[in-house]
């Protein structure tokens, strides 16, 4: 190897290092920030504060209409529960966007072979017409 | 640039996200106490036993998790 090439190897060799630097760099200033904005605004103590309310004023009606403490209570834990799901239900439609993703790319194959069959096929009855055209 | 040089900054960014990552799972779990407490607080003043209210806010608990496993699957799918 001359001396000219190893240079070269070794310029590109930093130019990468540098490239993988600068992407750490924007990394470690973004992705905690980011995260830290989405998360936050579901776990602030206002966000606390208002869903609070709204299980006392759920529970507040439920008394206020007559319904047993026991059963009101058992009903307020239900509504809660709403809230827990929040988290299944994202999850759940990532995993059946990803299915459907997988499903999706699968039709469109299967739906490209039977375009490329009947193309095949039309071209092979227009020949054998053309064929037996000239035999005549 | 120098390579030493361009290596201590890689290093020091992958430090940096430690630290950020550790800052912001503490600040989370910090203010997820802040919602409990507000949460109980307001269950409280309209009767509900102390008992009950805790048991209820456990839900934020279970929301955090819930949503912190999500984060791990999605940095799953980041590395196919």
């Amino acid at each position: 190897m001359t001396e000219d090439e190893r240079r070269k190897r070794y310029e590109m060799r930093l130019s990468d290092i540098e490239e993988f630097q600068e992407v750490m760099s924007i990394i470690s200033r973004e992705v905690p920030a980011m995260i830290k904005g989405i998360v936050g605004s579901i776990f602030s103590e206002e966000a606390g504060r208002e869903m609070g309310r709204a299980a006392a004023s759920f529970y507040a009606e439920l008394k206020a209409g007559g319904i047993p403490e026991e059963t009101a209570l058992k009903m307020t834990e239900n509504y809660m529960k709403i809230f827990t799901d929040m988290g299944d239900l994202i999850k759940g439609v990532m995993e059946k966007r990803g299915y459907k993703g997988e499903t999706k790319r699968k039709e469109m194959r299967e739906l490209g072979e039977e375009i490329s069959r009947l193309v095949m096929e039309s071209v092979k009855e227009k020949l054998s017409k053309e064929i037996k055209k000239k035999e005549r | 640039m120098n390579k030493v040089l361009a290596v201590l900054l890689i290093l020091y960014s992958t430090l940096r996200i430690s630290v950020s990552l550790t800052w912001v799972w503490l600040t989370i779990n910090w203010r997820v106490r802040k919602a409990r407490r507000a949460f109980e607080s307001e269950l409280i003043k309209v009767g509900v036993s102390e008992d009950y209210a805790r048991r209820l806010s456990t839900n934020y608990i279970v929301l955090k998790d819930r949503l912190f496993s999500l984060k791990r699957g999605f940095f799953k799918l980041l590395r196919g």
